[in-house]
């Protein structure tokens, strides 16, 4: 059976980089969506699944921090990693806090994000497992207290 | 009736003297004013009697005051006193102007006193005015002249704080320079990057007949050059945001000796250089961990910069008080002794390829940090840099 392609949005508002990550994370195998504001990606995130966006911190219609968090609500189990350049460095904690999974810093070796995108996902994967446990878990105990 | 007196000083014990020149042509009221003016205890009286011999006393040494009579035997006093400013004496000068009758009454006094006894009153009272004429114009003088000075002082003050001002406005031009160039080079930097890391996978990834077609051509060593410089204006671009921003560390417990040993892991060091430590303990920084390794990967750096044709570079942790206490040496070249003075100043650099923001970055952040650097010394044997910071 062919492995299912990972699906991951990216959010920026320039569109060479947008391009150019899109390029990079198709070759290593994913399928890519791209978003040039938070609203188009906020839009997509509802409509479609990802498994894993990255979001600009600095985006023309909202703060990346705020996107974090609207995101976080509507998907709480996509892996959510911020791009932050070096003056955002505290927005990068807040972000931890209202539910990234990570930040990268500018300027962004591709190496790194694709070391980070790999670990979340696999991280997912895993959790996935987990939640799959309880659930068979809980079916498991229900079905013996109806017994 | 009280027999006045001649007014002395409050304070005799303050000793100075007012030293007068008084140019007078009468030897018999010169002789009377000397005496009676200098009963005082404020004044001591030089006579001169004529213009030319006021001028050539002037010269020799200096007088508070100039006090002359109108007549003198070569000159009025109107003369002698635009002689003196003439010649650059800038003391006040007063005229020894009373009326006939006091005038009389001075020459018969000073002829014969035991006659004129009932007029030493009056020669009191014609003396301690003049006295008091004598001080407050000496007085007036000093302070007008401290008020100048004080003028002056303000002026340069201004004008020091004018050049600071200039300097600092610069500066924020640089700073909000730095921040707009940081804006508009780092997107495109990133996409130079992200093609450059497709354009070696793709290569990586091509039949081998292909890639060793461009391997011929030496197209895959061009791409390389091209990524180098890429790494060259990131690094340029961070300076100046780093410069440019303000600092706020994030302050945690950091172990210099770990982020040593990640730096010394992550740069390269050249054959040629021997890295010794000289680690005296475990000592603990109260710091931002991120901040401390820039701190510490520009001195070391500049360090393995220094020796280009190879040399040692120590290390070395130390706990002075409430200090840790790192040092860098290098056996390099030294910093020249012109440069010295600037060497923390931004935008100063003697290194063909520097931004000049290196030493200035690590200086603003080891001063965010409460610490302190310093040069330690530098000579052609080569430069010690000390960086002190809170211990833990």
């Amino acid at each position: 059976m062919e492995k299912i392609m990972k699906r991951i949005l990216i959010v920026d508002d320039d569109l060479a980089i947008l391009d150019s990550t899109k390029q990079i994370l198709e070759f290593e195998g994913y399928e890519v969506e791209t978003a040039a504001t938070a609203g188009e990606g906020l839009e997509k995130i509802e409509s479609q699944f990802f498994n894993l966006a990255l979001f600009d911190i600095k985006l023309p219609d909202m703060e990346g921090t705020e996107l974090l968090e609207r995101a976080h609500k509507i998907r709480p189990d996509m892996k959510k990693i911020m791009v932050t350049g070096y003056a955002s460095l505290e927005n990068s904690v807040f972000s931890l806090n209202a539910g990234a999974d990570a930040y990268i810093m500018k300027p962004v070796n591709p190496k790194d994000l694709l070391q980070k995108i790999k670990e979340k996902l696999d991280e997912q994967e895993r959790d996935k497992i987990i939640d799959g446990d309880k659930v068979a878990e809980f079916l498991e105990e229900r079905l013996l207290s109806i017994r | 009736m009280m027999k006045p007196g001649i007014l002395k000083s409050p304070d005799t014990s303050l000793g100075e003297r007012f030293q007068v020149l008084f140019v007078i042509s009468s030897p018999d009221i010169a002789v009377l004013s000397q005496k009676y003016l200098e009963l005082s205890d404020l004044l001591s009286v030089t006579v001169s009697h004529n213009g030319q011999e006021a001028l050539a006393f002037v010269q020799k040494r200096s007088y508070d005051v100039i006090l002359s009579d109108y007549d003198l035997d070569d000159m009025d006093a109107i003369t002698l006193h635009i002689n003196l400013e003439r010649i650059g004496q800038k003391k006040p000068f007063l005229l020894f102007s009373i009326p006939d009758r006091d005038r009389d009454i001075l020459i018969d006094y000073a002829q014969d006193p035991q006659k004129h006894v009932d007029s030493e009153h009056d020669v009191y009272i014609i003396f301690n005015e003049q006295i008091q004429k004598i001080v407050q114009s000496v007085e007036l003088f000093r302070a007008r002249n401290r008020l100048e000075l004080y003028a002056r002082h303000l002026e340069e003050l201004v004008e020091e704080r004018t050049k600071q001002l200039q300097i600092a406005e610069r500066f924020a031009i640089i700073g909000e320079l730095a921040t707009m160039i940081g804006h508009d080079m780092r997107n495109p930097l990133q996409v130079i990057t992200n093609m450059q890391y497709l354009l070696e996978m793709k290569i990586s990834k091509m039949h081998p007949d292909d890639a060793s077609v461009l391997v011929k051509h030496g197209i895959p060593e061009i791409f390389n050059r091209i990524r180098t410089e890429v790494l060259y204006l990131n690094k340029i671009v961070s300076d100046l945001q780093d410069y440019a921003r303000d600092i706020h560390p994030e302050v945690s417990i950091v172990n210099p000796i770990l982020v040593m040993d990640e730096i010394l892991k992550n740069i390269s060091i050249p054959d040629n250089i021997q890295v010794i430590k000289r680690i005296e303990s475990d000592f603990l920084i109260s710091g931002d961990p991120f901040l401390l390794t820039r701190v510490l990967e520009n001195l070391i750096n500049n360090a393995i910069q220094a020796m280009e044709k190879g040399g040692i570079l120590t290390l070395k942790i130390s706990r002075v008080k409430e200090n840790v206490c790192i040092m860098i040496s290098d056996t390099g070249v030294g910093i020249p002794p012109e440069s010295l003075s600037k060497i923390f100043e931004p935008l100063y650099t003697t290194k063909p390829k520097g931004t000049g923001l290196g030493l200035a970055v690590t200086k603003r952040l080891v001063e965010a940090h409460g610490g302190t650097i310093t040069l330690v010394n530098t000579s052609s044997e080569g430069t010690t840099f000390e960086v002190t910071l809170p211990a833990s």
